[in-house]
């Protein structure tokens, strides 16, 4: 049983769950405002059901996963601890952007990421300049973009 | 890896120079040192671009600095959402008391604080009216051939279009069919004017209100649809033939708490699009400001360029008397409460609760 | 009418008509590329040098040249990137993206600026050929209309989930969910909004799009540690893209006639047609099985649609003054404050600014598509570019795009739940395109069946245009399903 295979069936799990969630929240409302999530909900459920089915017969099987049509291969990765490394870049640029603001998180994140990674000094710098000169000059020069306030700029207020 | 930076600067290049482009300014008139001098207003705008509150929005920021000491510029930031209430929100939480920020909102603001609840963080009354435009009542169109089924009980019953049913011009229809008697039936969901003018070309829907005067003239000129009544108290000056819609109810008209609903629901619209400062505002900085909207209003240009977009009903009211007129349209008795909710419910309109 | 033409085309061709227009391109491929910044954001800029300008036919130049081309450009961040460059362009995706991963990226860059090319001149010219019958036309469709329209989307959610039905149908019911988010117009009642005044507008489709679409493909990138495309080659695609949309004309031309034909439609949307013309070459073409995986089928017919959609938009502008869309709509308040009266002057008395108009969607996509591809090639070779100067820029850019949508800081929040709910269905393998056209097509549907039956009770279903509608979605849906049948029937004939 592969972890990927369990985590398949997980994932279904979590759209049920959603599809229930939405369905109970929905069942407080008006027929006006509720009868198309019932009724798709319901729809939902029965889908997730068969698909939880299929997930758990799949779970014993030895064939590998048959790649979809309409969408790309399934992710692989290289690194062993799989994309959970870029991830963690993700969420530090948006915490970024709360705790310095847009217009200094922007070139630090392409300057650090680049850098990391294996990019030279002059390239990292050159980077991270025309990418802060980019929105620099689109967001505040050109439309004026109200900036949320960062915590920085909070501190220094 | 240095080669590939020629494609990236390329890129990255043109967009500073387009700024460089289009941030033309105008020149600045020498002037002693005035409040305004070298400063940027910001216009906070309740609605998307394109709307009439942003159109308006746009007017003002275009022709306000010119009466204004230093002849600032402007800047309009767009704040859509919850009907007005994001933008209400944001600005009773963050605008600063120093003329450098102000609020261009609409009657739909005034309308969602009437019917209150959770969400409303803020109190239209405590704000500064600097001044208003009203483009006009809305005139009531109704298609001929649903014309005469008006006011037989026995036929299909008429049907009013609109968008969410809380329009000020609605209320005018729900009295008309409470008082008057008319035969009417209220269908509300479509997403916005384009869908109702369609809904109305079609025949989907056979009532609907709106104070654009170009739309009403091309719909008569059509020759399918009559005009029924206007909401305002006076007749537009492009409509002298039309009867008010207190002409039409005559002497059936109600009185007492009855009337103060209506006043209430339909009162917003007089007020249609309006300028407000935050509280706090100096006193000197609002009078230059409402002095300033005053002589805009008297403006040659700008007088034009309203009568391109809103036709040639519109107005501008003094900041004094709009601040008087949010006062009287936000405050409602009990009982005149009851009334608006109890003939919403017969009609089959939103009441603005929530739960079954 | 001949004069009209004429005058019409003198004005366009002065020096400063040209001059705007050539702007006009500039700015809107510009704007076309970037997510987030769409045609609204853009014209909304403009309009204040707009009001002040006096001579009506520079203003049209430039107003609609920066609409028309807005498309053109967003299939670059579509195939290089996998970004929905606009609303128009996100079905581009699906095989535009695989194509660059596969060394192809300049083939399907030509291949998409021809295929906009030929759409954006198609458009003009059935809108010119539609001008007497426009009024018929627009007042022929109702709410009960729209309804059958939005139905023959839900055929394509079956399309589009390829060999995992289920879990594509899940998927476009998610996107329908999501959709309803927001407040409901016909009940007064906020649905799924929590108390928070930022979900009462819904969540917005472009922040949905990157989500889905434009991070999970970086993750992907930044996994792998290796450039966008694994071969190092750009080859001999480019010509090889323009050979493809010839050979494949009689398909460009459909999928315009359907971006015309959904753009026309006031009450659909525009993030409709080249989803709709997408899934209308899986459902017609022959050997379909690539679909998905690379086919340059899959980036002709989106391409063409989008460009020819916004020749439809002007159709109910021109008919009656109603705005096909919200850059229509801007459009519109600059033509007031110019002193152009959009509605019925614009088939008589304003005829020449009616042509203006015509002449200005023409030429200024074959401006855009030569600027393009001009810049097909240089701008290609980023598929070569090492994955650390790529993936943050990339970053960057989709957070910007999201943030740029209404400078709301609450849509990075939306964003990033919805690259972990991209992510997580690229993972285990749920198609995304269902969901995404839930989320565009769901409330209408749930609106439309609303609207006729409040209004027409059960007669709505007995109407013509409804009848008439329904026999052909049923068609699009039962014909493949027929094609299948007879080849099986030949091969088993071939074969016995």
């Amino acid at each position: 049983m592969s972890r990927l295979k369990i985590e398949n069936l997980l994932f279904t799990l979590f759209v049920a769950g959603v599809l229930a969630g939405a369905v109970q929240i929905a069942r407080e409302w008006s027929i006006r405002a509720s009868i198309i999530i019932l009724v798709l909900g319901g729809i939902g459920l029965l889908l997730a059901v068969a698909q939880l089915v299929l997930d758990f017969r799949n779970l014993s099987s030895t064939k590998s996963a048959v790649a979809l049509t309409m969408e790309a291969p399934a992710l692989e990765t290289s690194s062993r601890w799989g994309s959970c490394e870029v991830w963690v870049w993700i969420l530090g640029f948006y915490g970024a952007i709360h705790v310095v603001g847009f217009p200094l998180a922007v070139p630090l994140f392409v300057f650090s990421y680049t850098k990391v990674y294996g990019g030279g000094w002059i390239l990292a710098s050159a980077l991270a300049a025309m990418s802060w000169g980019f929105v620099y000059s689109l967001f505040d020069r050109l439309l004026h973009v109200p900036w949320p306030e960062s915590l920085f700029s909070v501190m220094i207020s | 890896m240095i080669r590939f930076l020629p494609h990236f600067f390329s890129a990255m290049l043109v967009v500073p120079s387009l700024t460089l482009l289009l941030s033309v300014r105008p020149a600045q008139s020498a002037a002693a040192k005035a409040h305004y001098e070298g400063k940027t207003i910001t216009v906070l705008v309740s609605s998307n671009p394109g709307g009439g509150t942003d159109t308006a929005a746009r007017l003002v920021a275009r022709f306000l600095p010119k009466f204004l000491s230093g002849q600032p510029q402007t800047i309009i930031q767009n704040m859509p959402g919850g009907g007005g209430t994001i933008a209400n929100n944001y600005f009773a939480a963050k605008a600063k008391p120093d003329g450098l920020m102000l609020f261009q909102d609409s009657s739909s603001g005034l309308g969602n604080f009437t019917r209150g609840g959770s969400r409303i963080k803020y109190d239209p009354r405590k704000n500064l009216a600097i001044g208003s435009i009203t483009r006009g009542g809305s005139l009531m169109m109704i298609s001929k051939e649903s014309h005469a089924r008006l006011t037989d009980p026995k036929a299909k019953k008429v049907v009013v279009g609109d968008s969410d049913g809380i329009r000020t011009w609605v209320a005018t229809m729900v009295w008309a069919a409470e008082y008057l008697g008319w035969n009417l039936r209220f269908v509300y969901g479509y997403p916005g004017s384009q869908e109702l003018q369609l809904a109305l070309r079609q025949g989907e829907i056979d009532v609907w209100g709106t104070s654009n005067a170009k739309l009403i003239n091309d719909f008569v000129k059509a020759g399918k649809h009559d005009v029924l009544f206007q909401q305002e108290d006076e007749r537009r000056l492009g409509f002298p033939n039309v009867p008010t819609f207190e002409e039409v109810l005559g002497d059936k008209k109600p009185k007492g708490a009855a009337w103060e609903g209506y006043l209430a629901w339909s009162g917003p619209n007089e007020i249609d699009k309006f300028l407000v400062a935050p509280e706090g505002t100096p006193p000197a900085v609002l009078a230059e400001l409402r002095a300033a909207f005053a002589k805009m209003g008297q403006d040659e240009e700008f007088k034009k360029q309203a009568t391109n977009f809103f036709g040639d009903a519109w107005r501008t009211r003094t900041g004094e008397k709009t601040q008087a007129m949010i006062r009287d349209v936000t405050t409602i008795s009990k009982e005149a409460q009851e009334v608006l909710t109890e003939l919403r419910k017969k009609y089959a309109l939103p009441t603005g609760e929530q739960r079954k | 009418m001949l004069e009209a033409a004429i005058e019409g085309l003198q004005g366009v061709l002065t020096l400063q008509s040209l001059s705007m227009m050539l702007l006009g391109v500039f700015i809107g491929s510009l704007v076309g590329f970037l997510p987030g910044i769409g045609g609204p954001t853009t014209l909304a800029i403009m309009l204040p040098f707009v009001m002040v300008m006096k001579d009506p036919v520079p203003v049209i130049a430039l107003l609609v040249g920066i609409d028309a081309v807005g498309n053109t450009a967003s299939a670059f961040t579509s195939i290089l990137i996998s970004v929905p460059g606009s609303s128009g362009s996100q079905a581009t995706i699906l095989d535009g993206y695989p194509m660059a991963k596969r060394g192809e990226a300049a083939r399907a860059l030509s291949a998409s600026f021809i295929a906009s090319l030929i759409g954006g001149l198609i458009g003009p010219i059935i809108l010119l050929a539609s001008l007497p019958v426009l009024r018929p036309l627009v007042l022929a469709f109702g709410s009960p209309e729209f309804f059958v329209l939005t139905l023959w989307g839900l055929a394509m959610v079956g399309v589009l989930s390829g060999n995992a039905p289920v879990k594509g149908l899940m998927a476009g019911i998610l996107g329908v969910l999501i959709a309803t988010v927001g407040m409901d117009i016909k009940s007064g009642i906020e649905r799924f909004a929590f108390g928070e005044p930022y979900l009462w507008d819904g969540i917005s489709l472009i922040i949905v799009a990157l989500g889905i679409f434009g991070v999970p493909e970086c993750i992907d990138l930044a996994s792998r540690k290796s450039s966008i495309s694994e071969k190092h080659e750009l080859g001999s695609g480019f010509k090889q893209g323009i050979l493809d949309v010839f050979q494949n004309m009689w398909l460009t031309v459909r999928s315009s006639a359907i971006g015309i034909w959904v753009g026309f439609l006031p009450g659909l949307g525009s993030s409709v047609a080249d989803w709709f013309a997408y899934a209308h070459a899986v459902q017609t073409e022959k050997n379909n099985r690539n679909f998905g995986r690379g086919d340059v089928r899959g980036v002709i017919a989106p391409e063409a649609s989008n460009n020819a959609k916004e020749a439809g938009s002007y159709i109910p502008t021109l008919a009656f003054g109603i705005p096909g869309g919200t850059s229509t709509a801007l459009i519109l308040v600059a033509f007031t404050a110019v002193g152009i009266n959009p509605g019925p002057e614009m088939l008589t008395t304003q005829l020449p600014f009616t042509f203006a108009i015509i002449w200005t969607l023409t030429i200024s996509n074959i401006i855009a598509v030569a600027l393009c591809m001009a810049f097909a090639k240089p701008i290609a070779k980023c598929c070569f570019f090492p994955f650390y100067t790529i993936v943050p820029l990339i970053l960057v850019f989709v957070f910007i795009g999201a943030f740029a949508a209404h400078f709301n800081h609450y849509d990075l929040v939306a964003l990033l739940i919805f690259s972990a709910l991209g992510f997580m269905m690229r993972r285990h393998g749920w198609p995304r395109a269902p969901l995404l056209l839930g989320v565009v097509l769901g409330t209408k549907m749930e609106l439309y069946l609303w609207l006729s039956y409040t209004r027409f009770g059960t007669e709505w279903l007995l109407r013509p245009g409804v009848i008439i509608l329904f026999t052909l979605v049923l068609a699009s849906v039962l014909y493949p399903v027929w094609q299948n049948l007879r080849r099986s029937g030949s091969d088993t004939a071939e074969a016995g």
